[in-house]
C-alpha cells in the first residue's frame, strides 16, 4: 500500500514520471496530521484546482450554422509563486515551548527547519522543492448547435483493487456573442466547464470555470484571451496500514478571477497554441490538436 | 484508449527528461515505554529499548543517508490498576548509564480519564546525551540497547501503588535519499 500512496501523489501532480518511495512520501505528510497540514497542503490544492480548469479553450470562434471539432491534448503547468512555498507552522504534539517557524510548503524548499526546546529539537518536514506542477489533459470539442459548442475531457485509469481507479471527466459548453452583437473582427463566447478528477476512495476533487472569451484571427494566428471566475476543491482522506493513524484534508484552491492571454498558429487542421492566465495562482498552458472549421478564414 | 492516453501522458512527463536529486526527509517515531508498578512505597522499574526494534519501527530506506536524530518530546501517563491507592506518583526518569536523572520530580496523577502530558522540567544537557545515544541506534546500532529507567514512590508517600505507566518518546529522523525526479520541475 505504501506504493501506492506515492503514486497517488505523483499522479495529484503529475510526475507520473518519478520514483520517490512511498516511505519517503509519508514522511513528508504525515508528521503535519495536525493544524499545519491544512497550510502546508494548500498550495497543491491551488495548483491541482488552477491546473483543472485550464486549457479548455484556443479560440472564441463558432461556427454558425456548421460542423465544428477539436481533439488535441493540453499540457498545463502552475509555476508555485514564492508566496506558496512557505507558511508559518506551529510546533505540534508535546513539543515545549511551543513556538512558530516560517516553513516550506508541500513544493517548498527540501531543507528541515528546527525548533530548540529543554534538549529537544522539533524537525519541520521539508518541502520537495519544485517550481511548477504539471498537468496533460485530453480534450475534444465538438458543434455547433444554434452558436453553441460542447467540450469534453476523459481519462481514466485502472491502478488496481488497492486503490482503485484514477478518473478524470469534464465537461462544458461555449456559446457565441458574436452572433448576437456586432463584434467584427472579434469573435466573443461565454463558456462554462466543470471537472471532476478522483482517484479510488482517496482523491476526490472538482473544479468549474465561467468565462468570457474573445479572439481575433489575423492571418495563420489567433490571439485568443478570456477572463474567468473559478472555483475548486481537493478533498484527501487517507489511512495509514502501518498504525491506522489518517492523513485528512479538505482544502479549496485560492483562485477566484483569472484572466487569460493566449496564441494560436493555424496550419490547416494542425493547431498549436499556449496561453497564460494570471491569477493567484497562474497557469501557463501549452495545447496540440487537429481542428476543422475553426477559422473565418475556411468560411471565407 | 485509456492506455494510450496514460501512455501519453507518461511520455509527457518524461519529455524533458529526468535527473537525480538529493531529497531530504524527516521520518517521525514514537515510542512508548511501558512501565507496570505493584509496589508500596518507592519503586524502580526498568524499559530496555533495543537498538535493532527500534530501527526495525523506524523502517527507513536502505540507502538512507542519516543526518539528524532528534528528541522531539516526552509525555507522560499513568493508569490506575486493581487495588491502586495512589492518588499521584512522582518520578525520576534516567537513560542509559546516567546517575542523573534526565528528569526529576515529575508528578503524574493516577486517573484512567488523563490523557499524555509533556514531561516537564528536562535536563537538556542530560536529553542531548541520550539524543546522541539515539543517533547511535540508528547509525549503527550502537549502544545495542539503552535502559530507561523511573524510580519513584507515591504522593503521599508509603501508599500502594499499582499502576501502569507509560512514557511516550517522539524522536524524528532527518535522512537523505536520492531519487530520479523529471529535471523540469
Amino acid at each position: 500500500m505504501k506504493s501506492n500512496f506515492v503514486l497517488l501523489f505523483l499522479l495529484c501532480i503529475g510526475l507520473t514520471a518519478s520514483n520517490l518511495h512511498a516511505q519517503d512520501f509519508e514522511d513528508f505528510v504525515k508528521k503535519y496530521t495536525g493544524a499545519n497540514g491544512k497550510d502546508f497542503m494548500q498550495p497543491l490544492a491551488d495548483a491541482f484546482g488552477a491546473n483543472l480548469n485550464s486549457g479548455w479553450y484556443h479560440n472564441a470562434y463558432i461556427a454558425k450554422p456548421g460542423f465544428q471539432l477539436y481533439i488535441g491534448v493540453s499540457a498545463i503547468a502552475a509555476p508555485i509563486p514564492a508566496k506558496n512555498r512557505t507558511f508559518t507552522a506551529t510546533t505540534e504534539g508535546f513539543f515545549t515551548p511551543q513556538q512558530q517557524a516560517e516553513v516550506p510548503t508541500i513544493f517548498g524548499e527540501n531543507k528541515i527547519i528546527k525548533a530548540s526546546g529543554e534538549g529537544t529539537e522539533y524537525q519541520f518536514p521539508p518541502g520537495i522543492d519544485i517550481q511548477r506542477a504539471p498537468m496533460a489533459v485530453p480534450n475534444l470539442t465538438i458543434g455547433s448547435v444554434l452558436g453553441t459548442n460542447a467540450s469534453f475531457r476523459w481519462a481514466a485509469y485502472d491502478l488496481g483493487e488497492d486503490i482503485g481507479k484514477i478518473e478524470l471527466l469534464g465537461w462544458g459548453i461555449s456559446h457565441s456573442l458574436s452572433q448576437y452583437l456586432p463584434l467584427e473582427p472579434f469573435d466573443v463566447a461565454l463558456g462554462y466547464y466543470m471537472n471532476q478528477f478522483g482517484i479510488g476512495d482517496v482523491v476526490d476533487a472538482s473544479g468549474w470555470l465561467a468565462s468570457i472569451q474573445a479572439s481575433y484571427q489575423w492571418h495563420l494566428f489567433t490571439l485568443y484571451g478570456g477572463i474567468g471566475y473559478e472555483n475548486s476543491i481537493l478533498d484527501i482522506n487517507y489511512t495509514f496500514e502501518e498504525d491506522g493513524s489518517e492523513v485528512a484534508f479538505d482544502l479549496e484552491g485560492n483562485n477566484k478571477m483569472r484572466g487569460t492571454i493566449g496564441l494560436t498558429l493555424n496550419l490547416g487542421p494542425v493547431k498549436l497554441n499556449s496561453d497564460y492566465s494570471v491569477a493567484r495562482q497562474s497557469i501557463f498552458s501549452v495545447g496540440f490538436g487537429l481542428g476543422f472549421n475553426e477559422t473565418k478564414m475556411k468560411r471565407r | 484508449m485509456k492506455t494510450i492516453i496514460f501512455v501519453l501522458v507518461i511520455i509527457l512527463g518524461c519529455l524533458w527528461g529526468c535527473e537525480t536529486r538529493t531529497f531530504t526527509f524527516v521520518s517521525t517515531i514514537p515510542k512508548t515505554l511501558e512501565y507496570t508498578v505493584d509496589q508500596t512505597g518507592a519503586f524502580s522499574e526498568t524499559y530496555t529499548l533495543y537498538a535493532d526494534d527500534f530501527n526495525d519501527d523506524l523502517d527507513l530506506p536502505e540507502d538512507a543517508i542519516i543526518r539528524a536524530v532528534e528528541i522531539e518530546s516526552f509525555a507522560i501517563k499513568a493508569e490506575p490498576q486493581e487495588g491502586n491507592e495512589a492518588s499521584d506518583v512522582i518520578i525520576d526518569c534516567y537513560a542509559g548509564t546516567e546517575t542523573e536523572p534526565f528528569a526529576e520530580n515529575v508528578r503524574i496523577p493516577v486517573n484512567l480519564s488523563l490523557s499524555y502530558k509533556a514531561m516537564p522540567g528536562l535536563a537538556s544537557s542530560l536529553v542531548s546525551k541520550l539524543r546522541d545515544e539515539l543517533e547511535g541506534f540508528v547509525v549503527d546500532s550502537n549502544p545495542l540497547s539503552i535502559a530507561f529507567r523511573i524510580e519513584g514512590d507515591s504522593d503521599p508517600a508509603g501508599e500502594r501503588v499499582h499502576v501502569l505507566i507509560h512514557i511516550q518518546v517522539t524522536i524524528t529522523v532527518g535522512y537523505e535519499q536520492e531519487s530520479e525526479f523529471p529535471s523540469f520541475l
